[in-house]
């Protein structure tokens, strides 16, 4: 009897979780790439020094593709990270491109790329050519790395990363609390002719749990989800902790 | 003393027989230096512990777990379908009278004795006339007939009763009536037995995915992991794991019937 009460405890167990990554390891697995937001690359007007005409002198204007500052990296600030949307996701791939003046938090690109490529402004953490990225806007958890990225200070962006963090953290212990009363009411009123009803309700409610933590729940980008399976990803993930 | 040694030596092979499924066990929690080249048999403990195969196998390659749900379908459905063959194909060879009965058995017989790879391309070539190749039809229709569970069925119906059938059929003429209510009952230890062997058959099943299937999305988990294609040595090693708890459940189901059903087929 006692290892048919096992086996009922592994195949729930078992069958829920396959049943439960089945629907969501997908989206499990889009936590774990980095989010980037991109911007086009355009031509823009770069002052072209004066021009006088009767005596009036004029600002000449000369138009070119431009990329954004921020798009600029590597160790002579001359590569860039384009998008390449493919039907197996959206790729990195790097450019590198001669560059001309800046002006307006622009820089002129005199070759190396054409203009409408979507170039990364900035990332969730740290990104690589050829990897696996999803497009998205500028949001804190973006600010926020890209800030630490060029040094710059952190404190309004870690601020908010926090309290969201904290909203994540009070989402995650109440489905977990919600759970355990869901669990104890099952076991009190799925008796009798009702028993049959237990492992549906639960598993439909683990269902629903993770419905509502994938629409509520906002991991910061830099706690990489891929390094929470070893004690190491922890660490790292501490020590890069926003707060 | 003597006693204790012939013990010892006989929890060492038992050992030896375990070392393989505890060694994938083990080693599936192991970090990824599995893949660096340093994977042992001598080294019975990974170098450090993580859930990076599962991680890896689970959700970066999440389209696995459309081939574990593959697994299910046709291992469930083949072992299903097979017993509702088995039944009435058992009854007939071991209560009905007919001609040729006892050559067409040897025949069944035969058919089980051969190996896999004898009949393969003669089904290969049938599904394929009847455009089945590379359907789910292609592994569960040839299945369902695989004659082992019939020689089991008949083996244990010969065993039963006659004068129950005899007193049965004074009561009714329907053939089916009586192997329903009447047969039946008296064989679930043996069809629980049965269906444990068969699903776990079909569950291991490899060549028949490798030649009759092409399409990946359509492959249980045992051809995926027996090829390994696109998979790291870590991520083989959780697969494993993963595709040995549905068989060690059906064992924690089904133990009792098995053990009572082999001791009373004599096998």
């Amino acid at each position: 009897m006692k290892t048919k009460k096992a086996a009922d405890i592994i195949f729930a167990v078992f069958f829920t979780i396959m049943l439960l990554l089945t629907l969501f390891a997908e989206d499990l697995y889009c936590l774990t790439l980095p989010k980037v937001a991109v911007e086009a690359v355009e031509r823009r007007g770069f002052p072209d020094g004066t021009i006088e005409t009767d005596g009036v002198v004029y600002d000449k204007w000369r138009t070119v593709p431009a990329v954004p500052k921020a798009a600029l990296r590597g160790d002579f600030g001359d590569m860039v990270y384009a998008v390449n949307e493919t039907e197996d996701g959206t790729f990195l791939v790097e450019y590198y491109i001669v560059t001309g003046e800046e002006a307006e938090g622009y820089v002129e690109v005199k070759s190396g790329i054409f203009t409408k490529t979507k170039v990364v402004v900035g990332s969730d953490r740290d990104i690589y050519g050829g990897q696996r990225v999803l497009l998205t806007e500028m949001n804190e958890s973006v600010a926020l790395h890209t800030a630490r990225e060029r040094g710059e200070d952190i404190t309004s962006h870690a601020a908010v990363m926090g309290n969201r963090l904290k909203i994540d953290i009070l989402c995650v212990v109440g489905a977990a609390l919600t759970t355990v009363g869901v669990v104890v009411l099952c076991n009190r009123f799925c008796k009798g002719r009702w028993r049959f009803a237990k492992v549906p309700v639960l598993i439909l409610w683990c269902i629903l749990v993770c419905l509502f933590l994938r629409a509520t729940v906002l991991l910061p980008g830099e706690w990489i989800p891929g390094k929470l399976i070893d004690w190491n990803g922890w660490k790292v993930n501490m020590e890069r902790f926003p707060i | 003393m003597k006693k204790f040694l012939v013990k010892s030596v006989l929890v060492l092979c038992a050992l030896l027989f375990l070392l393989p499924i505890l060694l994938t066990v083990v080693h599936s929690f192991g970090t990824q230096s599995v893949d660096e080249g340093n994977f042992r048999l001598t080294s019975l403990m990974p170098s450090g512990f993580s859930l990076v195969g599962y991680y890896d196998l689970l959700i970066e390659h999440f389209y696995v777990l459309r081939n574990f749900w593959n697994s299910v379908f046709y291992a469930g459905s083949i072992t299903c379908l097979n017993i509702a063959v088995s039944v009435p194909a058992a009854y007939a060879f071991s209560q009905a009278k007919f001609k040729g009965k006892e050559l067409l058995f040897f025949f069944y017989i035969m058919l089980m004795m051969m190996p896999l790879q004898v009949t393969l391309l003669p089904n290969y070539i049938g599904l394929r006339d009847m455009k089945l190749l590379d359907t789910p039809f292609a592994i569960v229709l040839p299945s369902i007939f695989a004659p082992f569970s019939v020689f089991l069925l008949t083996q244990y119906m010969k065993g039963l009763e006659q004068s129950y059938v005899e007193a049965a059929l004074l009561e009714t003429k329907s053939v089916f009536r009586i192997m329903l209510q009447m047969i039946v009952p008296q064989l679930r230890t043996c069809i629980l037995a049965v269906f444990v062997f068969v699903f776990a058959e079909y569950w291991n099943m490899v060549e028949q995915a490798d030649i009759y299937l092409k399409r990946e999305t359509l492959k249980p988990l045992s051809g995926l992991l027996a090829i390994g294609e696109g998979l790291t040595t870590s991520e083989v090693l959780a697969g494993s794991v993963i595709f040995m708890i549905p068989i060690v459940i059906l064992y924690l189901y089904f133990h009792d019937s098995l053990e009572v059903g082999l001791e009373s087929m004599k096998l």
